[in-house]
């Protein structure tokens, strides 16, 4: 079976592809011009060139596939504007349904997000059919919203098999830019007082997230969401469990809502007056202090069965310490895990 | 009899001439008699022998007598041409750092005071290099310190001792004033000191905005110390009041059975620096990145002879100083200068802070020479250091151990620590590159001293030595009550056996009082597997800074105890990663050793500077149009729309881009560019604030949801 699929480049896209490929798909992957294609470098796969803004670059990409992945997006939450973000979001998963549609692909896997589901200001698991009922919800969020509004409405009117799947905070290797999520235990491991949050998170293996991708595609139903979660965990926990990993002190600072949120915004003002991106924004801030806990029962059904957060994290952090996203002084003084070493002598060729 | 005492001779001669009271004080000091029998021990004649005359030149505002009177120096010169000593050099270099102004060349600024270069009674020479002009006052046969009769806004005054500053040594560069001055009083000390009291400079304001007073007199005397203590006593003043002249008279002492020679009544309606001033201006001074650039702000300048070289410096100094430069007459300009001075302080402390905590790769490293005097201790002060340390270690053999093979416990309020470690190195070839007498340098957070060898063994092994350690406050957050570096001097005692290294070492003093006790030892040690093992003990009592003696932590052990144990883990888990470092020949060490020279002429102002400067310069230009709003607007206008500073590149036919050129405006058209860039961002935020406090109250609420949750519970259960 052939696929195509877009935002290859990111961490979610990255894994896809790796897990395509293992599981014997032939593999074609959409790359704006000035893509930094670092993350699919000797991969045995298809190149194409074109832009999911530019409908035009968009003819025939899809032409030969079964399956399309459309896991482009921008995660982030500053540096963009709501309008750059519903463009890719929206606009930019149209463009991607039209020519599949065009090229007669069967289906379609749309790579949501959890954030769409809401969150709880209490530890309460969410589901598939949970609504957001935050009283603020960040533009990120939106944007993605308004991605699954116009995917499946996109799929109904073109008569294209839709699916959608949400992953939880998504951590592991191959992410060359530094995504948010692996930005935050970069965060926790840079802060010298090893601050921890009020909230909870679902933290889940970039791999469990592309294989679930697959299942998805393969297994699910058209119309469906399907959430691609793994354990959900207080964020002290999952900071005890990154320090533990690290051979490291922490978390030694709980911070509650208001403290986080200061730091956030001096975090994000500084930032905005030095003219660089910031490490934390308020709206991050806002989001360690509540419950984005999850199910993925819908999908474990069909066949998900994700790995523990510690071996999610442990394949994370080495991922950080090989591409040394933590600074030098404190990297030299981590004294990682076997489970993290074992990834790390993994990265570096040294275990095949 | 008398003759031969060391004497200092004050003249205050109202309505008499500058240099007919000059001519009297040199006769009353015995000045003719020193030079020739100076002259005679050198066995020189006129035209070999040579003079060297440094007068205090540190002049901003050339219409006040803030620097040693020109005439008087050439009546100087003219006096010892006529008695034969015809090779005089007035030397000048400066004793403040001025390089934010510019004009600012010793040579430049002399011919501005009105120095005559075509004068042959003299020469001039003058170097903006310390070693030069340092040079050039060793060299001279006859050293002649000339000093203004002034306070300073720091030192409270600033006579003889403080014009030494002038000549110092580059190798004493990272000494402190005090310690500079000292150091060219024990190497090349003047052989006579003057000081020029004809027209003296008052005022509790200092040097940064001078003010002229007849006092009509001259201080003369062969030793430094004499003269301004004499100076002092005419201003009324305690002479230890000055840090420089404090640590000098501690060092040195006055000379014995000294004679003072003229009346020490205090100068008639004489105004000196207020204590609050001095001490906020010693603080300010003091404050990381900001203390030299916060001085050229609040400086009154000459500005046609010595422009602004930096834009923010230029607009805030237009504006504050006239402000302070009032504050003998005006409390209120007077409470502004304390204030102003301690917010600077705190800003500098916060920076700093924030770089001890979050950055230090931003911190300097430093290098502190020893300050104690090592010929106090004899060998056996060395050699009982093991026997010093045993019943101390013998206390923490039982201890239990926290984490990693590591033990602490509390004994006499200081902390006893013993910490383990073995490296998968073999031994020999990790203490081949992991020295031992250097293993105290490897520990967590070292950021500078010193390091002395006292003896050593046959193969050439250092076996004693001195250290000055400097570390940075553990833990690092103490920074944020204030905590001090860590700065100890030490004695060590290094053993070597086939299968082990020791040092031991014990504090011998903590020149800022940061320690009560640092002693301990690490010994590198063969293990059974051939491998490198490594065991640090040490018995440590660190000043606590003021917060924890108010809160007097020690009454909750709750608290104190995992701040202790945190604490030391993390200097252990640094010290070995240092060790590894320093093993695989990687940067161990904490900081960076650029020498920064004054930020605003290298453009190397901090981020958090800049913007502070930025925003001081837009108060500034606020409040310089305060009666006129709309003029006001129209600035900050004409600067937000300046646009940017280069074309966007061009794409020709080929493919090319061609890059504009950057506009070849004038250093201020450049910064003020970049100025109104920071202002637009500024604006930004400024604009985001009541979305911020949307968000803030919104936490807040959810604070108080949480909380009130919680008592729910607690009341349900």
């Amino acid at each position: 079976m052939k696929a195509l699929v877009t935002g290859a480049t990111g961490i979610v896209g990255s894994n896809l592809v790796r897990a395509l490929l293992t599981a014997g798909h032939q593999v074609r992957v959409l790359l704006r011009a000035a893509s930094d294609a670092s993350a699919l470098r000797l991969l045995p796969i298809e190149r194409v060139t074109g832009d999911v803004l530019d409908e035009e670059s968009l003819v025939g990409v899809a032409e030969g596939c079964e399956l399309v992945f459309h896991a482009a997006a921008i995660f982030a939450y500053a540096g963009y504007t709501p309008e750059e973000l519903d463009a890719i979001a929206v606009g930019g998963t149209r463009n991607v349904l039209a020519a599949a549609a065009q090229a007669g692909v069967r289906r379609v896997v749309v790579t949501s997000s959890t954030v769409v589901l809401g969150s709880s200001d209490r530890p309460e698991v969410r589901d598939e059919q949970s609504q957001p009922d935050e009283t603020y919800v960040p533009h990120y969020t939106l944007s993605k919203i308004r991605q699954e509004e116009a995917a499946f409405s996109a799929g109904r009117a073109l008569g294209l098999e839709v699916v959608a799947v949400c992953p939880g905070l998504t951590v592991g290797p191959h992410d060359y830019r530094l995504s948010p999520s692996n930005g935050s235990i970069v965060n926790y491991l840079n802060d010298p007082l090893r601050s921890t949050f009020p909230g909870g998170c679902n933290l889940v293996a970039a791999r469990d997230v592309a294989a679930g991708h697959l299942i998805a595609a393969l297994r699910g139903d058209s119309g469906a969401r399907y959430v691609l979660g793994g354990d959900n965990l207080h964020w002290q926990d999952a900071h005890k469990l990154i320090s533990e990993l690290c051979g490291t002190f922490g978390p030694a600072l709980t911070l509650n809502n208001t403290a986080t949120y200061l730091a956030g915004s001096m975090a994000e003002t500084a930032a905005k007056l030095m003219g660089r991106r910031p490490a934390v924004t308020r709206d991050e801030a806002s989001m360690a202090c509540r419950f984005y806990w999850y199910s993925s029962a819908a999908i474990t059904g069909l066949g998900y069965t994700p790995a523990p957060a510690a071996e999610a994290l442990a394949e994370a952090l080495a991922w950080i310490i090989y591409r040394a996203y933590i600074n030098e002084s404190v990297i030299d003084r981590l004294r990682p895990d076997a489970r993290v070493l074992h990834h790390l002598q993994v990265m570096s060729g040294l275990v095949v | 009899m008398d003759a031969n005492r060391p004497r200092v001779s004050v003249r205050r001669v109202p309505g008499g001439t500058p240099g007919a009271v000059l001519e009297q004080v040199l006769e009353a000091a015995g000045f003719w008699q020193v030079i020739k029998a100076t002259r005679r021990a050198a066995d020189r004649s006129g035209t070999e022998f040579r003079i060297v005359v440094k007068p205090d030149l540190d002049v901003y505002n050339l219409a006040f007598a803030s620097g040693t009177d020109v005439d008087l120096v050439q009546h100087l010169a003219s006096l010892l041409c006529q008695r034969g000593f015809d090779s005089i050099t007035v030397l000048d270099a400066r004793n403040s750092d001025d390089s934010w102004l510019l004009n600012r060349e010793p040579l430049v600024v002399a011919d501005l005071a009105g120095y005559d270069f075509a004068d042959t009674s003299y020469t001039m020479a003058g170097s903006e290099q310390p070693v030069s002009a340092a040079l050039a006052w060793a060299e001279g046969d006859f050293r002649i310190n000339f000093a203004k009769n002034r306070t300073h806004e720091a030192y409270v005054y600033a006579l003889c001792a403080h014009n030494l500053l002038g000549v110092s040594s580059a190798e004493d560069a990272d000494l402190d004033a005090a310690g500079r001055c000292l150091n060219v009083l024990r190497q090349c000390p003047p052989h006579f000191n003057l000081i020029d009291c004809f027209v003296s400079c008052h005022g509790a304001a200092g040097e940064r905005a001078p003010r002229m007073h007849p006092t009509c007199a001259f201080i003369a005397s062969p030793d430094t110390l004499l003269a301004d203590l004499a100076g002092a006593s005419k201003m009324g003043l305690d002479p230890f009041l000055s840090p420089i002249n404090a640590k000098i008279l501690r060092a040195r002492g006055l000379p014995e059975d000294y004679l003072i020679d003229g009346d020490l009544s205090v100068y008639p309606m004489w105004q000196n620096v207020h204590p609050l001033v001095a001490d906020s201006a010693r603080r300010r001074n003091a404050a990381h990145g900001l203390g030299r650039v916060a001085a050229s702000w609040f400086q009154t300048v000459d500005r046609q002879n010595f422009p602004f070289r930096e834009f923010y410096s230029d607009r805030i100094n237009s504006f504050v100083a006239p402000l302070l430069e009032r504050s003998g007459e005006d409390a209120r300009a007077q409470w502004l200068v304390v204030v102003l001075n301690h917010l600077i302080a705190g800003v500098g402390n916060a920076i700093h802070a924030q770089h001890t905590v979050f950055a230090k790769g931003k911190l300097q490293r430093q290098r502190k020479p020893l300050e104690v005097d090592l010929s106090h201790y004899a060998a056996d002060a060395y050699t009982d250091l093991p026997q010093y340390l045993a019943p101390f270690e013998r206390l923490l053999q039982d201890a239990p151990s926290i984490a990693n093979s590591v033990g602490l416990r509390r004994y006499d309020d200081a902390v006893l620590f013993r910490g383990n470690y073995q490296f998968p190195i073999a031994y020999d070839e990790f203490v081949q590159r992991v020295s031992i007498e250097r293993s105290i340098q490897y520990m967590n957070d070292y950021i500078g001293g010193s390091q002395v060898m006292v003896a050593a063994d046959s193969d050439g092994r250092v076996t004693m030595q001195a250290e000055r350690n400097l570390y940075l406050q553990q833990p690092n957050w103490m920074v944020l009550f204030g905590g001090e570096v860590i700065d100890v001097e030490k004695i060590e005692l290094i053993e070597y056996s086939n299968d082990s290294r020791t040092i031991y070492w014990r504090t011998v003093s903590s020149p800022n009082d940061s320690a009560q006790c640092d002693d301990g030892r690490v010994s590198f040690m063969r293990g059974a597997d051939g491998c490198a093992h490594m065991e640090i003990f040490t018995h440590q009592k660190f000043t606590l800074p003021l917060f924890f003696h108010v809160a007097h932590i020690d009454m909750f052990p709750g608290f104190r105890d995992p701040i202790i144990e945190r604490g030391y883990q993390t200097y252990f888990d640094g010290t070995v990663a240092n060790m590894h470092a320093v093993f695989e020949g990687r940067e161990y060490r904490v900081g960076h050793d650029e020498q920064r020279i004054h930020p605003f002429t290298q453009n190397g102002l901090g981020d958090v500077a800049t913007y502070l400067a930025t925003g001081l310069a837009t108060m500034s230009e606020l409040l310089r149009h305060k009666d006129d709003y709309a003029s006001a607007g129209e600035w900050f206008a004409a600067r937000s729309w300046t646009g940017t500073t280069r074309a966007a590149p061009v794409h020709d036919t080929d493919g090319f881009r061609h890059f504009g050129a950057t506009p070849n405006g004038s250093r201020y058209d450049r910064r003020s560019n970049e100025f109104s860039d920071y202002f637009s961002q500024l604006e930004e935020v400024v604009t985001d604030t009541p979305g911020f406090f949307a968000g803030l109250a919104t936490a807040i609420q959810r604070d108080f949801d949480a909380f009130a949750d919680t008592v729910a519970q607690d009341e349900k259960s």
